[in-house]
C-alpha cells in the first residue's frame, strides 16, 4: 500500500528499503573505512623499530628467574609501564615488591628449598592467588596503599563489599591489562564470552541477577551496551546497594532524565523509588514490570468501579472479552502518564 | 501494507537516515582529533603501538520478516547482511598512552571510546555511543505526521462513535505499519589532571533521544464513555549533564568539592491529535482535537561535599559526604481542556508549573577495629526530597471532554499538594573472627521514612541481622538471616482525601455523605507504606576440590508478610537456587555449567465495588476477590573454551536459555465470578559458536554463528493486532511480540599490529 504524508511519499522501491546490498551497505561502510584507513595511518606513524627488545630492569631481574611466566603476563599491564617506564614515587620502583613484599627472605628460602627438596614458605612473600594465606583486609591492603581514598573508591571504607570480605583481587586480574579488568560487565560483548557476563565477576557471586538479564524484558546488558558499573559503583557508593548516586531514582534519571521532573501533579511512589514498580535486572513482564498489569496498579489502587474490579479470564478476547482495563496497556489505556502529569487536567495521570 | 519508518517532520530523515548523519559528523571529527594529538605522541619518546583491525560480515537469517524483540537494542531486526567492522588501538611509551576502542562501527549500536594522556598526569577520556531501542516493528496506525507533534487523520478517514462498520473499514483502509523506536547518541568528554595531592575532573556529556513512545490518546469522563487510540508520541530528548570536581588525597585523608549540573530539553512540549470519535458521544461532548503535555524541560543542579579519615585511633576510619540538589521544572501549563466548548468556570491558579524539589543527601560511615579480629561498622544515611511547589487546587477537565465542574466543592477540585520524602537510616554492624577464615556478624538497623501528604506521615522498620562465613581449605561457606518489622503510624485513607480535595469539598462530602468519603478503600494498605514483616535469608557453598574445578551452591529467600493487609498486596515469597560449576580439565580447556530457579509468589486482593452503591458494596464481604501470582523462571546455561595448536585456535561453544511461566489464580467472593486465564509463557533459547584461528602474529580470522529462539504467550497482547478494535473502544498501536528463530552468521579477519 502506498502512503502520502506531509513530508514525503514513500512506495514502491523508493525510500529506506530500496537499493542493492552493494549500494546499501556501502553507506554504512564508508565512515568506518575512512576511519580504518586513518587508525592504520596511525599504526604506521607509530611503528616500533624493527628488533627493539625490552630490557629487563633491575628490580625484577631476580624475580623473573623463577616466575618468567608470571612476570611476562604483568609486563603488557599499566603496572608495569608506568612502575618500570616511569615511576610516581620510591614504591612502585620497587616493582614486584610492590605488592608482594620483600623478596629477600623468600629467595633466600626459595634457594634452600631447592637445594633440599621442601616446599617454599609462602608465609614469607606477600601472596594474593587463590594459595594465600592472607585475610581479606590483609590482600586488600596490599591495593589501598596506592587507592586508597581517590575517585570512585573514596568510599571503599564500610562499603557492602568491603564489609561482606570481597577483595581487589577477585574482580580485578592484576596481571591483566587495566582496559580488559575496567571493563566489567563489557566480556559479555567480546565473543566468544557472550554468556561469560555471568561467569565473570559480578555474576559469579550475584546469581540470580546473572539469570534475570536473560529474561524478556531486560536492560541492555547482555547485548553488552550496559554495564553493572553503569549503575553501581563496586567499590562504594553513595546509595543503597552501591548504587553511584544517592538513591535508585538519582540513578535512573542519569539516564532518563525525562522522568525527573518534578511534575506539577507527581504519582507519589514514583518519586519514592521506581523500583516500587519496576525490576531493573529483568523481568518477564514488559517495561521491566515487578507484575502483570492490572494487578500490580491495584495492589495500591481500590477505588469504586474500575480501580476495584476483579479482572479475570473473561476479560480477554480468547473467551470473549474485551477488557481495556486488563489488555495492552491496561490501566494506562487512560492513565498513560503514569510517571507523572505537567498537564493542569492531570491529577489522574491521563494527560 | 508497506513499512513506514517514522520521519522528522522537519528534515523529513528516516531515524536511521538521521543516524548516518549523525555518523559523518562523528568520524570527521574522531579523526581529526586523532590527527591533532599524533604529532604530540609522535614528538614524545619514542613507543609501543599495537592493537587489531577486525573487518568481516554478518548475516542474519530470520524465519519471521521483522522481529523487534530480536533487534531491540542492536537495531538488526530484519534478514540482512551488514559489514564488521571493529577497531582496538594503544598507543604506549614510557610517558604517555592513548587507547582507542571503537566497535560495531558498521551497525547501528555502535560506539567509539578514546583515552589517552600521560601515566601518573593528566587523562583524557572520550565516548560515543549510540543505542537503539526498537519497541515494535509491527505497529500499526491510521494517522499521518508520525514523529511529530501533531496527528491528523487521513483526509477520507471515517470516524464513528463505535468502531465498527465504515470506521472499522477505514481503519483497516488506512492502517500502515510503522516502527516504533527510540535512538539514543551519546557524546561524552572527560578531562582529569593531578596536580600533588590534588585532583581536578571534569566532565561534559550529551544525550540525544529521538523517536517515538506509545501514548494512549483518550477522551470520555468514564469508563462508559471513554474512546482512546494509542498513537506515537514524538520523543525528541536533549539531555547536557557537566560536572566538575576538586579531589584532595592525602597519607590519610582525602576529601572532595563536586558540582554537577543537569539540563533536560524536550522539542516537543505537547502533543496534539485529531479525535477519530464525534462531537458527542453517550451524551459527553468530546473535543475535535485532544492535546497532551509531554515531558517538560527541567533541570538539576546538585553541589557536594565528601571527605574521608583513616589511621585513626582504634584501627578506625571514618568517609562522610553532604550533597545539596535542586531539581526545578517550571514549563508552562496548556489550558484546562483543548475543546473550545469546554466551559471553564475555575481559572487556573497559575501559568506555569513552578516545581521545585530541593535534595539533601547525608552519608557518614565509621568503621573500627577496636580489638583484634572484631570490626564494628556505624552508618548514617539521609535522604531527603523537599517539595517546593505551591499548594494550589486545580479544577481539572477530564479528557478534553465536556465543562469544568462550577465552584471548588466539586470532586474535581484537587490540590497540587507537595510530595516531599525523608528517608534516614541507621546502622551498626559487627563481625568477628572466631577463627582464621571463619567469623561471624550481627546487625541492627533502624530505617524511618516520613512522607508529607500521604496515607500515613512515617513508616519506622526495625532489622535484625546474623551471618557466618567461613573459608577453609577446599572451599567456603556462607549462611546469613535477616528480620525486619515496618510499622506504619496512623495508616489512614482520610489522610488522602483531606490531603488532595479542595477544603470545600471535603466540607460537602461530610454533609452529604461521610461514611463514603473515601477513594480508596479504607482497608487497603499500599504496599510502600503498609506494615510489614520481611524474612531474609541465604546460604552459599563454594567448593574447590582442585585447583581447576569449582562447584557453587546458592540460595537466598525473601518473604515479605504484609500481615496487618486486609486489601492491597498481602504477601511476597521469592526464592532462588543456583548451582554453578567450572572446570578446566586440561590446561587449554575450561568448561562452566549453571542452573537458576526463581520463584516469585505474590498474593493480593480486593474488593469490587460500584459508584452508584459505594456505601453498601463497599461494605460487602461476598464482593471480595484474591489473586495468586507465580512466576516461575528457570535458566539454564552452559560452555566450552578450548584454546588448542599453542593458543592459535580458540573455540567456544556457549548456551543459555530461560524458560519464564507466570500462572495466576482467582479467588472471587460469592456475588462474584472468574473465569480463569491461561499462563504467561515466554522462553528465549542462545547458542553461540565461534572459531578463531592466527594464521600468522599479523593475521588471524575467523567464523561466528548465533542462533537464537524466542517464543511468548501473553494474553493481553495475543489476539489484540496492531490498529484493531479488538479493546473496547481502545484503538491499539502496538501488538503481541513476534515469535522468531535467527540465525547470524559471521566471517572475519583480523590484522595484528604492533606489540612484541
Amino acid at each position: 500500500m502506498g502512503y502520502q504524508n506531509d513530508n514525503l511519499s514513500v512506495s514502491g522501491d523508493s525510500g529506506e528499503g530500496g537499493g542493492c546490498f552493494a549500494e546499501e551497505n556501502m553507506k554504512y561502510l564508508k565512515a568506518p573505512l575512512y576511519f580504518c584507513i586513518a587508525i592504520s595511518a596511525l599504526a604506521f606513524l607509530f611503528r616500533p623499530a624493527a628488533g627493539e627488545a625490552m630490557e629487563l630492569p633491575d628490580a625484577i631481574k631476580q624475580c623473573v628467574k623463577c616466575h618468567k611466566n608470571y612476570v611476562n603476563t604483568w609486563l603488557p599491564t599499566k603496572h608495569a609501564k608506568v612502575w618500570l617506564g616511569n615511576p610516581q614515587n620510591e614504591m612502585q620502583e620497587r616493582a614486584c615488591e610492590t605488592c608482594h613484599g620483600d623478596g629477600a627472605r623468600h629467595i633466600a628460602d626459595a634457594k634452600a628449598k631447592a637445594d633440599s627438596g621442601g616446599s617454599v614458605d609462602l608465609g614469607l612473600i606477600r601472596v594474593l592467588s587463590k594459595k594465600s594465606t592472607l585475610s581479606a583486609e590483609e590482600k586488600n591492603s596490599v591495593c589501598l596503599q596506592c587507592h586508597s581514598g581517590d575517585g570512585t573508591r573514596a568510599l571503599w571504607a564500610g562499603s557492602s563489599h568491603e564489609a561482606n570480605g570481597i577483595t581487589c583481587v577477585d574482580c580485578h586480574q592484576h596481571k591483566a591489562p587495566v582496559m580488559a579488568v575496567k571493563r566489567i560487565g563489557h566480556y559479555a560483548r567480546q565473543l566468544p564470552e557472550r554468556i561469560d557476563l555471568g561467569t565473570e565477576l559480578c555474576g559469579k557471586c550475584h546469581t540470580e541477577k546473572r539469570a534475570m538479564l536473560m529474561r524478556s524484558s531486560h536492560m541492555p546488558l547482555r547485548e553488552g551496551k550496559m554495564t553493572c558499573a553503569d549503575c553501581h559503583n563496586p567499590h562504594g557508593g553513595k546509595g543503597p546497594a552501591n548504587l553511584i548516586q544517592g538513591s535508585v531514582n538519582e540513578n535512573c534519571y542519569s539516564c532518563h532524565a525525562e522522568k525527573r521532573g518534578p511534575m506539577l501533579w507527581e504519582h507519589p511512589p514514583v518519586r519514592d523509588n521506581c523500583s516500587n514498580c519496576h525490576s531493573p535486572h529483568g523481568s518477564n513482564y514488559a517495561n521491566l514490570l515487578k507484575s502483570k498489569g492490572p494487578y500490580l496498579c491495584q495492589q495500591c489502587h481500590m477505588a469504586s468501579y474500575h480501580p476495584s474490579a476483579l479482572y479475570e479470564g473473561s476479560g480477554i478476547p480468547a473467551n470473549g472479552g474485551a477488557a481495556k482495563q486488563q489488555l495492552a496497556r491496561h490501566c494506562l489505556s487512560c492513565h498513560t502518564q503514569v510517571h507523572g502529569s505537567n498537564h493542569p487536567s492531570g491529577p489522574r495521570l491521563t494527560r | 501494507m508497506r513499512l513506514l519508518k517514522p520521519r522528522c517532520p522537519v528534515t523529513g530523515r528516516s531515524a536511521k537516515g538521521r543516524m548516518m548523519e549523525m555518523n559523518k559528523r562523528i568520524y570527521p571529527l574522531v579523526i581529526v582529533l586523532l590527527l591533532a594529538i599524533s604529532p604530540g605522541m609522535a614528538a614524545a619518546e619514542e613507543g609501543e603501538v599495537e592493537g587489531h583491525v577486525l573487518i568481516g560480515a554478518q548475516q542474519i537469517n530470520l524465519d519471521k520478516h521483522l522481529a523487534s524483540k530480536y533487534g531491540q537494542y542492536t537495531g538488526e531486526f530484519e534478514d540482512s547482511t551488514k559489514p564488521l567492522v571493529d577497531i582496538e588501538l594503544e598507543y604506549e611509551s614510557p610517558d604517555l598512552f592513548l587507547e582507542l576502542k571503537g566497535e560495531e562501527l558498521a551497525l547501528p549500536d555502535r560506539s567509539v571510546e578514546i583515552e589517552m594522556g600521560r601515566y601518573g598526569g593528566y587523562e583524557v577520556e572520550l565516548k560515543y555511543d549510540e543505542q537503539p531501542n526498537v519497541i515494535s516493528t509491527t505497529a500499526a496506525t491510521v494517522y499521518e505526521g508520525v514523529g511529530s507533534d501533531n496527528l491528523t487523520l487521513p483526509a477520507g478517514f471515517h470516524g464513528g462513535g463505535n468502531v465498527s462498520g465504515d470506521m472499522e473499514d477505514s481503519l483497516h483502509h488506512y492502517e500502515r505499519e510503522i516502527e516504533v523506536r527510540t535512538d539514543r547518541k551519546t557524546a561524552f568528554a572527560g578531562f582529569e589532571v593531578p596536580a600533588g595531592p590534588l585532583m581536578v575532573e571534569i566532565s561534559y556529556k550529551n544525550t540525544r533521544k529521538t523517536g517515538e513512545l506509545p501514548y494512549t490518546a483518550a477522551f470520555g469522563v468514564s469508563g462508559g464513555n471513554h474512546r482512546a487510540v494509542v498513537l506515537p508520541a514524538p520523543v525528541d530528548y536533549t539531555t547536557n549533564d557537566f560536572s566538575a570536581s576538586l579531589n584532595f588525597k592525602g597519607e590519610s585523608s582525602h576529601a572532595r568539592v563536586e558540582y554537577f549540573l543537569s539540563n533536560f530539553d524536550n522539542s516537543n512540549k505537547s502533543f496534539t491529535w485529531e479525535s477519530m470519535w464525534p462531537s458527542t458521544v453517550s451524551g459527553q461532548n468530546y473535543a475535535s482535537e485532544g492535546k497532551a503535555s509531554l515531558a517538560p524541560n527541567n533541570s538539576y543542579q546538585r553541589i557536594g561535599l565528601s571527605g574521608g579519615l583513616r589511621d585513626l585511633p582504634l584501627k578506625s576510619a571514618v568517609n562522610a559526604l553532604i550533597d545539596f540538589g535542586t531539581m526545578k521544572q517550571d514549563d508552562t501549563l496548556l489550558p484546562y481542556s483543548n475543546n473550545p466548548n469546554s466551559v471553564i468556570n475555575t481559572p487556573m491558579p497559575r501559568e506555569s508549573a513552578d516545581v521545585k524539589i530541593d535534595v539533601t543527601h547525608m552519608k557518614l560511615d565509621v568503621t573500627s577495629k577496636p580489638i583484634d579480629n572484631l570490626n564494628v561498622k556505624l552508618g548514617y544515611n539521609k535522604h531527603e526530597t523537599k517539595d517546593k511547589k505551591p499548594n494550589d487546587v486545580f479544577v481539572y477537565v477530564t479528557l478534553d471532554t465536556g465543562s469544568q465542574e462550577e465552584g471548588l466543592d466539586g470532586a474535581h477540585a484537587l490540590y497540587a499538594a507537595p510530595y516531599s520524602v525523608t528517608r534516614t537510616d541507621i546502622t551498626l554492624d559487627a563481625s568477628y573472627m572466631v577463627m582464621p577464615g571463619t567469623s561471624v556478624s550481627l546487625g541492627y538497623a533502624n530505617k524511618t521514612d516520613e512522607r508529607t501528604n500521604r496515607e500515613t506521615d512515617k513508616t519506622t522498620e526495625n532489622v535484625l541481622s546474623a551471618g557466618v562465613n567461613s573459608m577453609f581449605s577446599m572451599g567456603a561457606l556462607g549462611l546469613k538471616y535477616s528480620q525486619g518489622d515496618r510499622k506504619a503510624s496512623d495508616y489512614s485513607q482520610d489522610n488522602m482525601f483531606r490531603a488532595y480535595h479542595s477544603a470545600e469539598h471535603v466540607e460537602e462530602e461530610l454533609h452529604t455523605a461521610p461514611e463514603i468519603m473515601f477513594d480508596n478503600h479504607p482497608d487497603l494498605r499500599k504496599f510502600t507504606l503498609a506494615d510489614r514483616k520481611r524474612t531474609k535469608w541465604g546460604a552459599n557453598v563454594t567448593l574447590m576440590p582442585t585447583e581447576t574445578a569449582s562447584v557453587g551452591l546458592y540460595f537466598n529467600s525473601m518473604k515479605d508478610d504484609y500481615n496487618d493487609t486486609i486489601m492491597g498486596l498481602k504477601s511476597a515469597d521469592n526464592q532462588n537456587f543456583t548451582i554453578d560449576a567450572t572446570v578446566a580439565p586440561a590446561e587449554y580447556v575450561t568448561l562452566f555449567v549453571y542452573y537458576t530457579t526463581d520463584t516469585l509468589k505474590t498474593e493480593q486482593s480486593g474488593r469490587s465495588y460500584r459508584g452508584f452503591a459505594k456505601a453498601v458494596e463497599s461494605a460487602d464481604p461476598k464482593r471480595d476477590w484474591a489473586v495468586n501470582i507465580e512466576d516461575k523462571t528457570p535458566t539454564f546455561g552452559f560452555g566450552v573454551n578450548v584454546a588448542a595448536m599453542d593458543e592459535k585456535l580458540d573455540l567456544s561453544l556457549h548456551y543459555a536459555m530461560s524458560d519464564a511461566t507466570s500462572s495466576i489464580s482467582f479467588t472471587p467472593g460469592e456475588s462474584l465470578t472468574a473465569e480463569p486465564l491461561p499462563d504467561i509463557k515466554s522462553k528465549l533459547t542462545q547458542v553461540d559458536a565461534t572459531a578463531k584461528y592466527a594464521f600468522t602474529e599479523a593475521f588471524s580470522g575467523g567464523l561466528g554463528y548465533e542462533y537464537e529462539q524466542f517464543s511468548s504467550d501473553d494474553w493481553s497482547y495475543d489476539d489484540v493486532p496492531p490498529s484493531s478494535a479488538v479493546i473496547d473502544h481502545v484503538v491499539t498501536l502496538l501488538g503481541a511480540y513476534e515469535d522468531y528463530t535467527a540465525h547470524l552468521f559471521k566471517v572475519f579477519v583480523v590484522y595484528h599490529f604492533g606489540g612484541h
